[in-house]
């Protein structure tokens, strides 16, 4: 029961946009879903009135879903859907979009993603995250998913021989990348030194190795080539993307996810191969889970990340700038907007209009969302090949 | 291996005790389900009607084929994959009790479970699986290791949650009846630090006084469950050193509800076994509550002692099973009402006692030494419900089974 993926003919991706974060927020997601519409406002001309379509994330929305979003921001859509996958949720709105704007369903669809962080909001969105986490995950100590990825970074360190100092390297080299970005959170260079000596959290985890929860909005925009040229945007297209949910459950501590699954399809329908990829953004909740992805996404064997990760230059400049935009390790994790970032610095590498340095060669970009660890593992997952189109 | 715990500090008083955090008891159905096997002390997985496999976490179908499951009683046996050590954490309880490890268990029916780990336990080792239940009631799995040592109950984590009487002061409601007698030495034996006996006349002499009152660790104090002034004035005075509370009012008369027994009778006994439970909980339960989070000597358990004919009624004891009925019934009230201070309420069900009262009523028939080692293995598990003796296994079995039918099948 397999079929080849059409391709996303007649679908644009353009105006990505970044509400810079702040640690702790006061206002509500509501109120930065609505600054992320106001500056892509500004940024393309567009009114409530002209998007016809919209999808909507979000971790603090509660009780509201899109629709709340919808009536609460004035939106009049004819075509509207929600996807509550966190780091999954960015990539999973690329592929719905798009084959609705296909399909003729809707024409200029808003893809939103916006996340408040009070004091005590990353407590409630614990509290209430999914069935599992309250009975089996939540009572064992767990004030979050540190403990879930200690474990499972532990028991892969262990597998493939890996090293606190070559996960260091990803964490390092993200910084780097962040430096370039002015609304980073993360504004100091990290020495390796600093990485290994930071204050542990989970053995054998240490802060740098988690993400800093933040508030934050992004967006972006789906539509025809026609209409982004009437509105004078730039374009990027897509050229492949896969998605998998609940793979591998036979084992027993996660070391791969569902890319690995459907990674020969991926490249098949891109028409292309890991090392024609100029660019990529992989969701980064956790070192470990980059290197993951390197491995299930091709770019090197299961096992052979040690190598992969001492011989690359993940860098802006290097042989395969990563996150360049900081990813959340640098840059913050705005809730599910953090599986939205990945699309905007992709997009804005893509059309040459990033927020910190441009990569030399931007032209193809791979982009990777991993979300919803349930219980004991990532269960979402799922990946876009993306190229430069119109750049105007 | 896992060192012997030690005297703990003299409190500094000028330092406020802590209620313990507890987790918030936000749990599924299920997991309720699961608690209920967990409080018997018994160790279950949900299998499949269909398809036979046993699944974790709790769900409300198969995952495998969608058919039904059942709670049913599974091998132990586990080994552990991989672990953490939490160092940092944003939860209140967990903050209290850092570094905490747990880990990754494969379970020999097949699933995988996150568990609480004992100190003995490395990557590798073969593990005895247990559903223990945390400070709010709540089912927690803790990986024991395989071969038990010496001092493996002193186990850091595995002490939050159990009530093991080793260090504790324990205060005895009843200590002129035999039950509190034996049960005071059987807490010397097993560690205790101090036991406070009730009294409930000072002045007057009973059977034993003379040897308990040979022992340092023993303590006879002024209480009488039946007058609420003095169960008060004595929780003022004690209520701050006692760790453990074990009520042990007893009261069995022989008598049936219309052709013999007294109504007097029916009235001492619910003095006895409701309303002297209702004084001592209301008393003691605030002030110890108030320290169920203290570091060095936290206040850990309420423990009752109740016949297991509360659950069926007795034709020839008519009037004890009634009142025992009422006390089980508050003790349940009092579980759930104690769930959100960390004090843990542990019932005690037991059949018959070889003593005078029970002349008329054929073996078995447990000893007074047998019901006092039951209770003490009761807090060393961490079990909230046990039962003492053969007759009392019984009948909470048949009861489970069909509570309807175990109340036919007493007989006289
Ligand atoms: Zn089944």
């Amino acid at each position: 029961m397999r079929s080849t993926q059409k391709p996303y003919d007649g679908v644009s991706l353009c105006a990505p946009i970044t509400v810079p974060y702040e640690r702790f927020s006061f206002e509500t997601a509501h109120w930065w879903a609505g600054e992320a519409l106001k500056k892509l406002s500004l940024e393309t001309g567009l009114m409530p009135n002209d998007f016809d379509g919209i999808i909507f994330s979000s971790f603090s929305a509660n009780p509201d879903t899109a629709v709340g979003i919808v009536q609460h921001l004035g939106l009049c859509p004819k075509w509207m859907d929600h996807i509550p996958t966190g780091g999954a949720s960015g990539v999973m709105a690329i592929r719905r979009a798009a084959r609705a704007v296909q399909a003729g369903d809707a024409s200029i669809i808003v893809c939103l993603a916006a996340d408040t962080n009070h004091i005590d909001s990353f407590q409630k969105t614990l509290d209430n995250f999914s069935r599992f986490s309250q009975d089996a995950t939540y009572p064992y100590g767990q004030g979050g998913p540190n403990a879930t990825f200690a474990i499972m970074t532990g028991s892969y360190m262990r597998q493939f021989n890996v090293s606190r100092e070559d996960f260091g390297k990803i964490a390092i080299a993200q910084r780097a990348n962040a430096l370039s970005n002015p609304i980073a959170l993360m504004k100091k260079p990290l020495s390796i030194k600093q990485y290994i000596e930071a204050k542990p959290i989970a053995d054998p985890l240490h802060l740098f190795d988690c993400v800093m929860p933040c508030a934050g909005a992004e967006a972006f925009v789906v539509t025809t080539p026609d209409i982004a040229e009437k509105l004078g945007l730039s374009t990027v297209k897509i050229r492949g993307t896969i998605e998998r949910h609940n793979a591998f459950s036979e084992d027993t501590i996660q070391y791969r996810g569902g890319w690995a699954k459907d990674i020969d399809d991926l490249w098949t329908s891109a028409k292309c191969t890991p090392d024609k990829i100029d660019f990529a953004q992989l969701y980064d909740d956790y070192p470990l889970i980059v290197a993951m992805q390197l491995e299930d996404l091709g770019f090197c064997e299961k096992g052979k990340i040690k190598e992969f990760i001492n011989k690359t230059d993940f860098t802006i400049t290097g042989d395969l700038p990563l996150n360049t935009n900081g990813g959340q390790l640098s840059a913050g994790q705005a809730g599910a907007a953090g599986g939205y970032q990945n699309v905007t610095e992709a997009l804005r590498q893509a059309i040459k209009q990033p927020l910190g340095h441009q990569i030399p060669n931007s032209s193809i970009g791979l982009i990777s969302g991993f979300g919803m660890v349930n219980y004991d593992r990532g269960v979402c997952t799922g990946a876009v090949v993306i190229e430069a189109d119109n750049i105007r | 291996m896992t060192k012997p715990l030690t005297t703990p500090k003299k409190k500094n008083p000028l330092v406020k005790s802590e209620i313990a955090q507890v987790l918030p008891a936000i749990r599924s159905r299920a997991a309720l389900a699961m608690s209920c096997h967990a409080s018997l002390g018994n160790f279950v997985l949900q299998v499949c009607d269909d398809c036979h496999s046993s699944t974790y976490p709790p769900r409300d179908r198969c995952p495998k084929c969608w058919g039904e499951l059942k709670w049913k009683p599974q091998k132990r046996v586990g080994v552990l994959l991989a672990d953490t050590t939490i160092r940092s954490t944003n939860n209140l309880y967990f903050q209290q009790h850092i570094p905490w490890r747990i880990g990754t268990i494969l379970l020999d029916e097949g699933p995988t479970a996150f568990a609480h780990l004992h100190g003995d336990i490395k990557i590798g080792d073969e593990i005895v699986m247990n559903i223990m239940l945390d400070r709010s009631g709540a089912p927690a799995l803790f990986a024991l290791p395989r071969k038990a040592s010496l001092h493996m109950e002193d186990d850091y984590q595995y002490r939050q949650f159990t009530a093991s009487p080793k260090n504790r002061r324990v205060l005895i409601s009843d200590g002129r009846n035999k039950i509190g007698q034996a049960l005071a030495k059987e807490l010397i034996n097993a560690g205790a630090e101090t036991i406070y006996l009730g009294n409930s006349d000072m002045n007057l002499f009973f059977d034993g006084k003379e040897s308990l009152s040979q022992n340092p660790k023993i303590k006879l104090i002024p209480l009488n469950l039946l007058n609420t002034e003095s169960v008060t004035k004595t929780a003022k005075q004690y209520g701050g050193k006692i760790d453990l509370i074990i009520n042990t009012a007893y009261h069995v008369r022989p008598g049936s509800v219309a052709f013999s027994g007294k109504i007097t009778e029916l009235q001492n006994s619910l003095d006895i076994n409701v309303n002297a439970l209702s004084r001592l909980a209301k008393a003691f339960c605030p002030t110890l509550s108030s320290r169920s989070g203290d570091k060095e000597r936290p206040a850990v358990a309420f423990v009752d002692l109740v016949s297991v004919f509360s659950l069926t009624g007795h034709p020839s004891y008519a009037s004890m099973s009634a009142s025992s009925a009422a006390r089980l019934s508050l003790i349940n009230s009092l579980r759930t009402e104690m769930k959100t201070t960390g004090l843990k309420v542990y019932s005690i069900l037991f059949g018959p006692i070889d003593d005078e009262w029970h002349q008329e009523i054929l073996p078995p028939k447990i000893s007074h030494k047998q019901l006092a080692s039951t209770v003490i293995e009761s807090l060393k598990k961490g079990q909230e419900i046990s039962t003492v003796g053969n007759v009392a296994k019984d009948i909470l079995l048949r009861w489970q089974l069909d509570p309807l039918l175990a109340i036919k099948e007493m007989s006289p």
